[in-house]
């Protein structure tokens, strides 16, 4: 009796401090997605100024697979991303869309793809931020990944970098692309 | 060069540190060969193990793990080491100044090619705030922690020197020595602050603007203080257990440190809580976020911890429980404290980005306490109890309190860390937020509530349930008068509130009528009341006091919620806000420059009855350097409740936005903030003067 | 380059901080603004109600109610809209957790997944319970209890012998 009251409490405290030490270092400020599995929110969002082609939710409902990523101009790590997001389009072979999300601005948004390049296959522009609450953005950029059906398949938060990309996002959409 | 001398002081702590923990170490009453004279000890024999004891020629571990898996007996254990017990701590507490002193002289002369002083100070920060820089956040404070543990170490010697020597002083010493050499090897591997890097940038990243207050640079050297405190109780429970000699000279040579760590985590706490109200919110003072929790959950242990003691003192009763509380206190401060510094449950906030992942501290921490519950579960069963007390007596109030004071700490630790194991176990990610704290801590705070109007009117050791019904007949008529009619004209008040307001008045009415019953009922100890109120004795006026400050601070709390009022709105320059009994006239906003902000301060005049009372400033600063825009509230406490003004941006009809709230009673909460530290500093003080007076003479 | 951030840490984690910081907390705002409160009191009311029990996403344990920040206006303003549109207060609260899942709300929902943390405090007050009255059982059987029917005359000695030490 006296070994177990000695032993039992000393085991749990090493079992909370093993999960403890295995969990540092994780960031937990990324939320998993609510919408995972979902289909995408319903949505149709004007062009940016100048252009003809928004996108809306009949855009991600084509039978293939689809990606929209969303961005802004005041978003300094979505500039980091942006070559990237120049890769996936390049390499990926889907559509990438872009939710352009509260510029303050309309030609915020055209300027800055001026500027640094358009990947997109279209671009919509979601100045109240309605649509990026649809889909549950909390801080952009945000990626996410598209099924054929138009449901939710995976979301990136946070900046895209080479690693990811190869490791987390390109065999997600081949995955995808096959069924 | 001074950074270089402070690094090596620091490296030269750590290893002194381990130097005064294996000499003094309590761990030498397991393994140091018991004397010749042990031998003898029928005890030793009966248990069998008496050949361990010839078998000098066996290695120190062989004779180590004999020791600590013997059969438990206080006999076959040799005396505690002699020697010069001052020289080490001495010196470790002068490295330690050292330390801290060059990284203080970094900030101050802002030496960016330290990162830590990049990334928390800036060439425009005002000299005061870098000195708070170095040692508020991350790194800087674990030097402090390091410094003031030195520093307690000195005093526990002083302790022991001028007043009743203790019989565990080196042992004490002796894991003091630990304590400092594991926070030294956390600061030193979680993340050096004297690293250097090559090329240093031209300025650094500024103070937190969000501390950039008087009251938030006093936060950190109080909270460190009194986790300092902390660990001499911890060490000294721990020097005590090999030997299970948790008797009356051990709780009376805690109950100072005892009570000054329990107040330090208090005004630490009231610190948050004021600033919290000032700064980050709007009326709110308490987030139940994990730095604020972090304090929390060591001052509920310690007040169970404080009340245990007492009982342990008068009576040598409740050793076990007494010795748990010590240890799991301690336990409770160091792992809040790592806790509010991961990153385990969520993004950390500013004034910590740069810290370390601290696995270190979280080792440290597994390690000690570790250790120390073996020592505890292997004394618990030999603590020999006294428990001459019935179920109807002031003991078991302070006992049973002491339960829901832990059981209140449990439910706080499991609710901060609740969503990191639901993470981690894959389930949802869910926030456990204010309301879940709130909700599941009311049926102990009502039940702590009740004991705390009840315990303090029982006579120690024995009491009948039908004369504390009669004593207590006055105080529960009068709280639930008061209920009632609090009740009558708010009808559609909400309960909890109401309970807590009733309860508040419980114990106040308890305390008084106790009070009411020593001075005036008791003639029989003197002839004039005057004589009642000297026997009444410091002790019992800093226990009602505090008593009375947590019932205000309930009361308060309660009220405040259930009758704030509150207005949001776009003012224009002489416009007039009528808010409870108050009359506010805006004054207009003037920009101004700052130390390092620029500020955009409002100017609110206060009508009561059309008589100007007196005037706000709310403010909202700009600090360029981090970009960051920070709200200063204008506060004023008047004498039916507080007057919260805050301003915002300019509104789309060009007006200001402010934000002003009437609470009601919420005086009463600081109030009873000060009523509590005042009582623990009373308690403390009177103490210290008992010492001196009696000096070194054991309490009856 | 020292360890500002953990070096096993992604550095676009530490860059999402950052931008974090720098959209969330520098932009001058105000937590509940005159513009966006509805002009009928019972339902600003409402709204006020539901957004104190909404969790900010990017602070510390604050309600969408409390914080400047941009994402919680824009949940503020989207929780009016709906109860404009005529939803109850729960349909409005499921309506932002669709979204954003369970963390938004600061009071943990009853689900299989919360079970232990709501039952948490009853079962640590039975426990308490039972290992106060099993403490008490223990003292009675060791017989180390005093006795407790003194006489008046006793009791009278006892509290002098006792009570003048106070405390």
């Amino acid at each position: 009796m006296r070994f177990w009251i000695a032993v039992i409490p000393l085991v749990l405290f090493a079992a909370l401090a093993g999960i403890f030490l295995t969990n540092i270092g994780k960031d937990q400020s990324v939320i998993p997605s609510a919408l995972i599995g979902k289909p995408a929110p319903e949505f149709s969002l004007p062009p940016l100024p100048g252009r003809d082609k928004g996108i809306s939710r009949a855009d991600l409902t084509q039978g293939h697979v689809s990606v929209v990523n969303v961005f802004a101009s005041w978003c300094v790590p979505c500039r980091a991303e942006h070559p990237m997001i120049k890769r996936l389009a390049a390499e990926a072979g889907v559509p990438v869309y872009g939710l352009n999300y509260k510029e303050k601005d309309p030609q915020d948004g055209v300027n800055w793809l001026d500027e640094l390049g358009d990947p997109y296959t279209a671009v919509g522009m979601d100045i109240s931020g309605r649509t990026g609450i649809d889909f549950g953005v909390y801080g952009v950029p945000e990626t996410f990944i598209i099924d054929g059906d138009g449901k939710i398949a995976y979301k990136q938060v946070g900046p895209i970098d080479a690693e990811t990309l190869e490791n987390v996002l390109l065999p997600k959409i081949r995955e995808l692309k096959k069924g | 060069m001074i950074a270089e001398t402070g690094h090596f002081a620091l490296i030269l702590l750590l290893m002194l540190g381990c130097c005064q923990a294996v000499i003094f170490s309590p761990l030498g009453v397991l393994f140091r060969r018991p004397s010749l004279s042990a031998t003898s000890s029928p005890s030793l024999q009966m248990a069998g193990t008496a050949g361990t004891i010839t078998a000098d020629k066996t290695g120190w571990w062989r004779s180590f793990s004999q020791a600590a898996f013997r059969p438990f007996s206080s006999d076959n254990i040799a005396p505690a080491p002699t020697g010069p017990i001052w020289p080490l701590p001495l010196l470790i507490c002068l490295l330690a100044i050292g330390a801290q002193g060059s990284l203080i002289y970094s900030f101050v002369i802002s030496d960016f090619t330290l990162p830590l002083v990049t990334h928390y100070s800036h060439s425009s920060t005002p000299v005061f705030y870098r000195i708070a820089a170095s040692i508020s956040p991350d790194r800087g404070a674990t030097l402090l922690w390091i410094t003031l543990t030195s520093l307690a170490t000195i005093l526990v010697l002083l302790q022991n020197a001028i007043f009743k020597k203790s019989e565990n002083a080196h042992a004490i010493v002796g894991v003091m020595g630990l304590i400092i050499a594991l926070l030294a090897a956390s600061v030193l591997i979680d993340g050096d602050p004297f690293a250097r890097i090559g090329d240093p940038p031209l300025d650094g990243q500024g103070f937190d603007p969000q501390s950039q207050d008087i009251l938030d640079i006093f936060y950190s050297p109080i909270l460190h203080a009194g986790l300092a405190g902390l660990s001499i109780i911890f060490a000294a429970t721990v020097a005590a257990l090999p030997r299970a000699r948790l008797n009356r000279a051990w709780a009376e040579m805690l109950r100072p440190w005892a009570l000054l760590s329990w107040t330090l985590l208090g005004a630490a706490m009231m610190i948050s809580a004021y600033r919290a109200y000032a700064e980050q919110s709007w009326g709110n003072w308490w987030y139940w976020d994990a730095s604020e929790n972090a304090v929390l959950l060591p001052w509920l242990l310690a007040t169970a911890f404080l009340h245990c003691l007492a009982v342990l003192e008068k009576t040598e009763a409740l050793k076990p429980w007494t010795a748990l509380l010590a240890l799991s206190t301690f336990g409770a401060g160091w792992f809040g404290t790592f806790l509010a510094r991961s990153d385990l449950l969520g993004p950390l906030p500013e004034s910590l980005r740069a810290s370390g992942d601290n696995a270190v501290l979280l080792i440290g921490f597994c390690f000690l306490f570790a250790g120390a519950y073996y020592l505890f579960s292997r004394a618990a069963g030999h603590l020999r109890e006294n428990a001459d007390f019935t179920l109807v007596s002031r003991e078991s109030g302070m006992f049973i309190n002491s339960v829901l004071l832990a059981v209140a700490a449990a439910i706080v630790m499991i609710g901060t860390v609740y969503p990191l194991f639901l993470r981690w176990l894959g389930g949802t990610i869910i926030t456990v937020g204010p309301p879940f704290f709130v909700q599941a801590l009311m049926p102990v705070t009502l039940a702590m509530l009740l004991l705390m109007g009840l315990s303090p009117t029982l006579r120690w050791r024995v009491d009948g349930a039908a004369s504390v019904g009669r004593r207590m007949k006055l105080a529960l008529i009068l709280s639930v008068i008061v209920t009632l009619f609090v009740w009558m004209r708010h009808i559609d008040a909400p309960p909890l509130p109401l309970l807590g307001i009733g309860l508040a008045a419980w114990v106040v009415t308890a305390a008084l009528g106790d009070l009411w019953e020593k001075l005036w009922r008791h003639r029989d100890h003197g002839e004039s009341k005057y004589r009642n109120i000297k026997m009444l004795g410091p002790r019992y006026i800093g226990m009602s006091l505090a008593h009375i400050g947590m019932a205000l601070l309930i009361a308060g709390g309660s009220a405040s919620s259930l009758w704030e009022e509150q207005a949001v709105l776009s003012a224009r320059t002489g416009q007039s806000i009528e808010i409870g009994p108050y009359n506010l006239q805006y004054e207009g906003v003037s920009l101004l420059p700052g130390e390092n902000f620029a500020t955009r301060k409002a100017k609110f005049i206060i009508y009561r009855n059309a008589q100007p009372v007196s005037e706000l400033y709310p403010e909202v600063r700009y600090y360029p350097i981090r970009g960051v825009e920070t709200k200063e509230s204008a506060i004023w406490h008047g004498r039916d409740g507080d007057l919260h003004v805050s301003i915002g941006d300019r509104a789309e009809d060009s007006g200001r936005i402010v934000d002003v709230r009437f609470l009601p009673m919420m005086p009463w909460v600081w109030a009873g903030m000060l009523l509590i530290l005042l009582g623990g500093v009373i308690n403390m003080l009177t103490r210290m003067i008992l010492l001196f007076k009696k000096n070194g003479v054991s309490a009856p | 380059m020292m360890r500002f951030f953990r070096p096993n840490r992604p550095i676009w984690l530490a860059m999402l901080a950052v931008v974090l910081t720098l959209t969330f907390y520098a932009r001058p705002a105000f937590a509940v603004n005159p513009d966006e409160m509805l002009s009928d009191p019972v339902l600003e009311g409402r709204a006020r109600e539901i957004s104190q029990e909404l969790r900010c996403l990017v602070c510390q344990n604050q309600s969408i109610d409390d914080s400047d920040a941009d994402l919680a206006h824009d949940l503020r303003v989207l929780v009016r809209e709906r109860l404009l549109a005529g939803d109850s207060n729960q349909q409005a609260i499921d309506y932002i957790v669709a979204r954003y899942g369970d963390y938004v709300l600061l009071n943990p929902p009853l689900k299989p997944d919360t079970y232990i943390l709501w039952a948490s405090p009853f079962i640590l007050l039975i426990l308490a319970a039972l290992a106060v009255v099993g403490f008490y059982r223990r003292k009675k059987r060791d017989g180390r209890i005093a006795p407790a029917n003194l006489t008046d005359q006793e009791r009278k000695r006892l509290d002098e012998i006792l009570s003048p030490s106070g405390d």
